[in-house]
């Protein structure tokens, strides 16, 4: 649908647009983030694993310090106040073949940036601010790939640290949720 | 009892005995498997360690204390390349991809490793019954259980087909079967030894310990496997303990009044405690009466965090990734088949009850409050420490069941833990010595103070 069209759509049916966005970003450490593993992209399947990865019995997960120093730069970059004392992590439960421990460690009650700010200008000139509840690590999901009868699991990619910035429902048009994006990709790309 | 790894160690120095006869009678002894305490056998690799070890005993080169020892392992550890079953459908057919940090360190000084030994399915249960190798059978009486869940470790040890095996503990399972065949099992402070590559029950209370026949040999052991681990960030640095265990005087020692003074502590037991807490005041030692939470209060909030731990640490067996699948018609279908025929009546009764607490609507009123009554319970053991440098209680309220008993009462076996969940919560060291009573008597210090813990047990060891 046109972008014009979807206002008009709205403004017939007396609706107000509120958008708010979850954005996954990759960190490029050297390593996963529980694991020695390789944090490569690879032709191979499964060539970057290990038993912490693939969620083998009595593995423990051994934090990546890179993971979190990467993390703060981009606290540093959105205006946190930093105000956890402390940071720590939870298990989401889902089961699914791309999460081999069928729980995902990720951070809900105290995230690594509690808070923060992305201010944008819009073509016009003007000015608007995305307020952040929240940015959180957590581990990638392995990759499927799905065959006639049978799917496949690379587990390359499983624990691999991401970033999850999640922003407040405070964005009211489309054309500043797209300027928002251009904004995430210019923090975290320098 | 003499170390049994210092006299070994002598006779193989003197060539009075050769490492490989020496394995080969522990191996006979485990082949007979009198006492179902056997999983699976390790003979070919033993057999050549022990012919290593032979030839450098040849050529003159010194070996180490711990080089060519035998040993046990409870089938939930890693040992690269072995069935790992957690006597389990699910894992029956489950080898080890890597080997744990805390066995790997025996490796490498030169233990050699005989058997993966029966114990309860992951760790759930108090009796090795809850195992599809059959119920451990007690080493002093068949009849009865062996204890559990590292019952066919406790065993071998009893019966001396191996020198030492490495049980896990986490509600007891070390220090109760201990009791049961009147062996030592120590249960270290929460973190002095890796828990990585040992199967998860309960992550925040689960520890490796050693079992043997005397003091010494949980000593030497200890050392071995102690210390910081990458791969585990609970794990800490910690000094070895020495073998001049008498450096700091204990002038006070604890014990729990209602643990001693209600209806569920056998009249045997309570007798023999207090006569034992009399031969202690004997010596100079002041003995103090401390209050505690009670047995139930205890009980309850261990198992609800256990079970809602080990609901989550279990919840990857799925069958996809690795373990015996059984496909149904679709994902869903294979999940909930492949884990409702391949896990025992026990575990399933702890995985959904783990899941009902961790569950939207319960998790607040169940969950939280029991995390919160292991805090309060663990600043008790804190103030407590203040006053006393040891805590002394009874192992168990009573002595061990008949084989088939627990199976129909699970709710009289968790009770049966009551005196040992409550120092796993705290992270306390704690020791089993089979004197005192007729399941043993349990020492416990402050947090990282396991030297002073051995200390006293040899302490008790000659005035007992």
């Amino acid at each position: 649908m046109e972008l014009a069209k979807i206002q008009e759509v709205l403004k017939a049916h007396d609706l107000e647009l509120i958008i708010g966005l979850e954005t996954h970003v990759r960190l490029n450490t050297k390593s996963k983030l529980f694991c020695s593993c390789p944090n490569k992209e690879s032709e191979v399947p499964n060539e970057n694993i290990c038993a912490v990865c693939t969620g083998q019995m009595g593995v423990l997960p051994a934090i990546n310090k890179e993971a979190i120093t990467k993390a703060i730069y981009f606290g540093k970059a959105v205006n946190s106040s930093f105000s956890n004392q402390v940071t720590s992590w939870d298990r989401k439960h889902y089961e699914y073949p791309d999460n081999p421990k069928n729980i995902q460690i990720t951070q809900f009650h105290n995230p690594v940036i509690p808070d923060g700010e992305v201010s944008c200008y819009r073509n016009d000139g003007s000015q608007f601010t995305v307020s952040l509840t929240q940015t959180h690590i957590e581990e990638d999901a392995a990759k499927l790939m799905h065959e006639k009868k049978i799917s496949l699991v690379d587990f390359n990619k499983a624990g691999v640290p991401l970033i999850e910035i999640v922003t407040d429902p405070c964005i009211r048009n489309i054309e500043d949720a797209s300027t928002y994006a251009q904004y995430i990709q210019r923090i975290v790309q320098n | 009892m003499e170390s049994q790894i210092h006299k070994i160690h002598q006779q193989l120095v003197n060539k009075e005995i050769s490492c490989m006869s020496l394995v080969q009678e522990k191996l006979n002894l485990l082949k007979q498997n009198t006492h179902n305490s056997v999983n699976s056998l390790l003979e070919g690799t033993a057999l050549a360690a022990a012919k290593k070890v032979d030839a450098k005993i040849e050529n003159g080169q010194e070996i180490g204390l711990l080089e060519g020892i035998p040993f046990g392992i409870k089938d939930v550890y890693m040992l690269q390349g072995t069935y790992t079953t957690a006597s389990s459908d699910l894992l029956k057919k489950y080898k080890a991809a890597y080997t744990a940090t805390a066995i790997q360190k025996l490796l490498d000084a030169g233990a050699i490793p005989l058997v993966k030994e029966n114990c309860d399915s992951f760790g759930h249960g108090s009796s090795s019954e809850n195992t599809i190798f059959g119920a451990v059978k007690n080493a002093i009486n068949p009849d009865l259980v062996a204890g559990g869940s590292s019952g066919g470790s406790a065993v071998n040890v009893a019966k001396e087909c191996t020198v030492f095996s490495i049980g896990g503990d986490t509600g007891g399972s070390i220090r109760q079967p201990a009791g049961y065949n009147k062996i030592y099992g120590f249960k270290p402070t929460y973190g002095r030894i890796s828990r990585y590559g040992l199967m998860a029950y309960a992550s925040s209370t689960d520890c490796v310990g050693p079992i043997a026949k005397s003091i010494e040999d949980l000593r030497i052991v200890l050392n071995a496997m102690s210390g910081k681990d990458a791969r585990d960030q609970t794990s800490y640095v910690s000094e070895a303990v020495s073998t001049d265990l008498k450096v700091t005087p204990i002038k006070t020692v604890g014990y729990y009044k209602n643990f001693i003074e209600n209806n569920a502590i056998s009249t045997e037991i309570q007798t023999d405690f207090l006569a034992t807490l009399e031969k202690i005041k004997a010596k100079g030692i002041a003995v103090k009466a401390l209050d505690f939470f009670d047995a139930d209060i205890l009980v309850s909030t261990y198992y609800t965090l256990a079970m809602a731990e080990t609901a989550s640490n279990l919840s990857r067996l799925d069958g996809t990734n690795y373990g015996a699948r059984i496909e149904g018609a679709n994902l869903k279908d294979t999940y909930s088949i492949t884990r409702s025929e391949n896990f025992s009546e026990e575990t399933k009764r702890r995985v959904v009850g783990g899941n009902q607490v961790l569950s939207q609507g319960f998790s607040d009123e169940i969950y939280l409050k029991a995390q919160n009554l292991r805090n309060q319970i663990s600043a008790r053991f804190t103030e407590d420490f203040k006053d006393v440098d040891i805590v002394l209680s009874p192992v168990t309220p009573a002595s061990p069941p008949e084989i088939g008993e627990s199976l129909q009462d699970p709710l009289a076996m968790y009770l049966s833990d009551a005196y040992t969940v409550g120092f796993s919560l705290g992270g306390l060291p704690a020791l089993t010595i089979p004197k005192g009573t007729s399941t043993g008597l349990q020492i416990t210090a402050d947090k990282k103070k396991d030297a002073e813990v051995l200390q006293f047990a040899n302490f008790l060891n000659e005035i007992l």
